[in-house]
């Protein structure tokens, strides 16, 4: 306080005030930069249930019934609507980033994991994606990553009673314990 | 990449011609009006981050490019890996804009993206740089207040210039209100009614963190 009147109530936060950091301008170039890294990247597309009504699903329908019909019973129980996120989890391993968006749908909650510099699981081995709450690791399924960088994780259980979001490298034939070889890692609201 | 130079540019113009044509208000609230440096970006424009449009993104980098260079920098206490650590912020936030729900509130969401990747630069640079040259503790220090750095430098760039630059003179260069007076040529009387206000904005803007 260095004019002895401006103490409204800020409380703790003054000393915060004084903090230079909290003053500090982000350098000139970094928002032509940013845009610039936009322009030549690619964004997260979500998987989406298909809209039984679009023109495109009705095509393959007529074209494939038999195929629509088992669509229909695979997508039913899920109950059509789209899903909804409603956060990211970022992740990270040994030169292993990405970003987990996660969100509720009838059968669970779903995760989908889209990450980079992760190798493709080594033959006689995958990776397991679990859910923990500090203490149990509850499965979220399995996959190798030997083609693209993304995967969709679903989870029984609730995502904020079970935040921490890991990936392990197992062995077949290895059990059904998660390994202690965590490849990435993250946790819901980090 | 000569494409990507063209496109960057062409968004730069477009930014410049829609500030210059106040399109820019339309996205922001009326509370933003009386506000100097930057608006609240609305849910119409949230929608447009989510939608993937890149202007959005430079809306979104408008308002909160400076709390999360300052919580970058507070907890990685080095500017240049403060920058990088903004820009890979909202460049995750970009790619992961899909999943923004724009009925959720934005702070916490680009909050949550820029701590971690605080939190990685940090980690990454202490496996490089020997310990005797970065805190040896596996968490930066700076992280205790990721959270009251991040929000009162988000209250402070909502304040109107008038009283932000009381403010800022005042805390970080440690003048007196007369002091401030002839710095800026204007009545002590206004710099005290300036400063009062300023004050009375941050503790109403920030009482949530006083609560934590």
């Amino acid at each position: 306080m260095r004019n002895g009147t401006n103490d409204q109530g800020l409380g703790r936060i003054e000393e915060i005030v004084d903090t230079p950091s909290v003053w500090a301008e982000p350098p000139g170039e970094l928002e032509p930069a940013l845009l610039a890294a936009i322009t030549g990247s690619e964004r997260v597309e979500l998987v989406r249930t298909p809209d039984p009504a679009s023109r495109k699903w009705w095509g393959y329908a007529a074209a494939a019934l038999v195929a629509a019909v088992v669509t229909f019973v695979i997508f039913a129980p899920l109950g059509g609507d789209e899903p909804e996120p409603s956060a990211v989890i970022a992740l990270a391993g040994a030169g292993v980033e990405g970003e987990a968006a996660v969100g509720a749908a009838d059968a669970g909650w779903w995760i989908q994991m889209n990450v980079t510099g992760l190798d493709p699981a080594p033959e006689g081995s995958f990776y397991d994606g679990w859910v923990s709450d500090g203490q149990d690791m509850i499965s979220v399924g399995t996959f190798h990553m030997r083609d693209g960088t993304y995967v969709t994780l679903w989870s029984g259980v609730p995502l904020m009673e079970y935040p921490e979001l890991l990936v392990t490298l197992q062995e077949v034939g290895g059990g059904t314990k998660p390994s202690p070889e965590v490849v990435v890692s993250g946790r819901l609201g980090d | 990449m000569k494409a990507e130079a063209v496109e960057t540019t062409r968004l730069l113009e477009r930014a410049r011609v829609l500030e210059r044509s106040e399109h820019r208000d339309t996205h922001l609230s009326p509370e933003s009006a009386a506000s100097g440096r930057i608006g609240v970006v609305d849910r119409a424009m949230l929608e447009q981050f989510r939608d993937g449009d890149a202007l959005a993104v430079k809306a979104v980098y408008d308002e909160f490019g400076g709390p999360v260079y300052a919580l970058s920098l507070s907890v990685l206490r080095d500017p240049d890996l403060a920058a990088d650590a903004t820009q890979q912020t909202f460049l995750k936030a970009w790619r992961a804009s899909a999943t923004y729900d724009p009925e959720r509130e934005f702070r916490p969401w680009i909050y949550a993206i820029a701590r971690r990747t605080a939190i990685d630069i940090y980690r990454k640079r202490k496996r490089i740089v020997p310990s005797d040259d970065i805190d040896g503790a596996t968490t930066s220090p700076g992280l205790e207040t990721a959270w009251e750095v991040f929000e009162v430098r988000a209250a402070l760039d909502r304040l109107p210039d008038a009283e932000r630059v009381v403010v800022q003179l005042s805390h970080l260069e440690g003048l007196t209100h007369a002091e401030i007076a002839a710095r800026l040529g204007i009545p002590i009387g206004t710099v005290k009614s300036r400063s009062h206000r300023a004050h009375q904005r941050l503790a109403a803007l920030l009482s949530h963190v006083n609560e934590i």
